[in-house]
């Protein structure tokens, strides 16, 4: 084996990393972001196991729900921006079909996926004993909810995208800051306080909040209002946006004639 | 109504601003906008049932009408109607009735999809009835062999690939279809035969064929009418039949003798007794002289060719010039000719 070919290899690639700046940029936030999420995972999670078993039963049935979010609601997020790749947007769009009907299409796959490898952790946990006190109403409205919020945020991700063919910051922002910030993994009660403030301004945040409240101690919609709320409200105002972005920005890639350009 | 597509004043160009100067005129800095003129007022008609061709160099503006009359583009200005819907306002209704080749025909194929299941998938996204049977069809029409229809997309030729991309255009059994490079990769053996598939109208004599192409023999062999672009305007409509007039005369009825390599220098010789002779015009290329005698008479050219055979001139050829499609584009592109 030749070091100098292998140095080539090294250079190349090393060079191919520093030519996308945004990239790498965001690559180091998200390798410091994911050092912190998996700190504060093993230290206070053990920390405050007692507690957590108190509130949500065990820790197994808490880090489940968060995996509902993950492959149901989750999936909303990601899912418009995969529906309109360039590789096939053109065509899509040729189809006799109105948008939405274009979109949503594309993406009911990725939730029977999605439901189907929730069903399966699920499962799964109940075997290894994970308990489970389900409010079928709320656990019903808290995913559409959750699925209608992270839908509008979508929307918006994927308009950008249409426009600059590339990275967008809001799946990124809500991707990276959902697995320290949201209580995807641990209760974000469990953050310095100082933190917590950043939980709360995060749609998914409440998202988790009203799941494990809906899934781990049926709570009914009434006693889950300071979820509901800020829910319904930012479902309303995500989607507006997210709706009237998408449009736009499709419109501006037929004006621009970049519609099938990567 | 006789009129399937109308673009009337279709103006389009396209904004080459960099990115970070648009986002600098964002936030007021003073920047130039770059832009390059794709269509400038380009209006044209194509009555039902017609084969019509737009030719023209690279970047004369043929994908960018072939984009608007799909509505996956939007003019600048201008009004283009298909089967008399606005491409723009009544989109959908368009799309309901057209089908589409387009210039990179592998968009929108699953390439671990069987060229079946590609298919079956448009059938129902266009809500065809008993989409599996039309699906056979339309492979059947294009002739593509059944051995091969269970196979990946990937795993196709080239050929097979344009094949495919062509029963997709028309699967919905348009009223109009549009053909974007069609022959590109096509084999030399299809290529005939989709001529006549194109002449045919795809088996229906009202369908509209709205084509854009390099391939001069495909326009020949198939188009009632062509309209010639460049640089983003029309400068000729005419009947295929009738494109080789817009040719000078002098072009035309001329006559070309082909000689040996041997005589050619004897040729100069003879260019100097031409002017005893009622010539009106005349050219020596290498080996060749091509010549126009006053009123295309025959006896004055025959009198040029004894006079070559009589200097001693090895003759190879002697006929009266055929103008091919190709000379005439060229030579229309190259006068900037308008014409109607």
């Amino acid at each position: 084996m030749q070091a100098k070919r292998l140095l080539g290899f090294l250079y190349i690639d090393f060079k191919a990393w520093l030519a996308y700046k945004y990239e790498l940029f965001f690559w180091l936030l998200n390798t410091v972001v994911g050092a912190f999420t998996y700190a504060f995972l093993g230290t206070y999670v053990t920390l405050y196991e007692k507690e957590l078993m108190v509130k949500y039963g065990s820790f197994l049935s808490f880090l489940i729900v968060g995996m509902a979010y993950n492959y149901i609601i989750y999936t909303s997020l990601m899912a418009p921006r995969m529906a309109i790749n360039p590789w096939n947007l053109m065509w899509r769009l040729l189809i006799p079909a109105k948008l939405y009907e274009i979109i949503i299409g594309s993406v009911l796959f990725r939730y029977l996926i999605g439901i189907f490898q929730f069903l399966t952790y699920f499962a799964v946990a109940t075997l290894f004993g994970a308990k489970f006190n389900i409010d079928p109403i709320s656990t019903l409205t808290a995913i559409i909810l959750g699925v209608a919020v992270m839908w509008g945020l979508g929307m918006i991700s994927a308009g950008i995208q249409v426009i600059t063919k590339r990275w967008d910051p809001v799946t990124w922002f809500f991707t990276m800051l959902s697995g320290l910030f949201s209580g995807v993994w641990f209760p974000y009660q469990l953050l310095p306080e100082p933190l917590q403030y950043v939980s709360l301004i995060l749609p998914q945040t409440y998202i988790l909040e009203m799941l494990r409240g809906a899934m781990l101690r049926a709570k009914s919609l009434t006693l889950m209002m300071d979820q509901l709320i800020p829910l319904v409200l930012s479902a309303i105002i995500t989607i507006s946006i997210g709706y009237f972005i998408y449009m736009k920005s499709i419109e501006y890639a037929k004006e621009r004639g970049t519609v099938g350009e990567y | 109504m006789k009129s399937s597509i109308e673009v009337d004043n279709l103006k389009k160009s396209y904004d080459k601003t960099r990115f970070r100067d648009r986002v600098a005129m964002l936030f007021g800095a003073k920047r130039t906008r770059e832009k390059v003129v794709a269509l400038d007022g380009v209006s044209f008609k194509v009555r039902k049932g017609e084969v019509f061709g737009v030719l023209g160099p690279n970047g004369a503006g043929k994908t960018t009408i072939v984009k608007i009359l799909t509505t996956v583009l939007i003019p600048d200005s201008g009004e283009a109607k298909v089967l008399g819907y606005d491409v723009i306002k009544e989109s959908l209704e368009v799309r309901k009735r057209i089908g589409v080749l387009p210039e990179d025909s592998r968009r929108g194929f699953g390439w671990r999809l069987t060229a079946f299941e590609n298919l079956l998938f448009y059938a129902y996204a266009y809500l065809l009835p008993n989409p599996k049977e039309r699906v056979k069809e339309v492979l059947k029409l294009v002739e593509l062999e059944e051995e091969h229809w269970d196979k990946w997309y990937q795993r196709l030729s080239q050929g097979m690939k344009q094949k495919l991309a062509l029963a997709r255009a028309l699967l919905p059994n348009p009223s109009v279809v549009f053909l974007d490079e069609p022959t590109k990769g096509l084999d030399i053996m299809f290529v005939a035969k989709f001529r006549e598939m194109v002449r045919n109208k795809f088996g229906d004599e009202d369908r509209t064929i709205f084509l854009s192409t390099h391939d001069l023999r495909l326009v020949e062999g198939t188009c009632d009418r062509v309209a010639i672009i460049n640089k983003g305007k029309i400068v000729a409509i005419k009947p295929v039949s009738e494109l080789k007039n817009l040719v000078p005369n002098s072009i035309r009825n001329s006559y070309v003798l082909e000689v040996d390599s041997k005589s050619t220098d004897r040729l100069n010789d003879l260019v100097l007794k031409l002017k005893e002779l009622d010539i009106e015009w005349y050219q020596v290329d290498n080996h060749k002289l091509e010549f126009l005698v006053k009123d295309g008479s025959l006896e004055v050219a025959n009198e040029v060719l004894k006079m070559a055979i009589n200097n001693g001139i090895l003759v190879h050829s002697f006929h009266k010039k055929e103008i091919d499609i190709e000379e005439v584009i060229m030579r229309i592109l190259r006068g900037g000719k308008n014409a109607s």
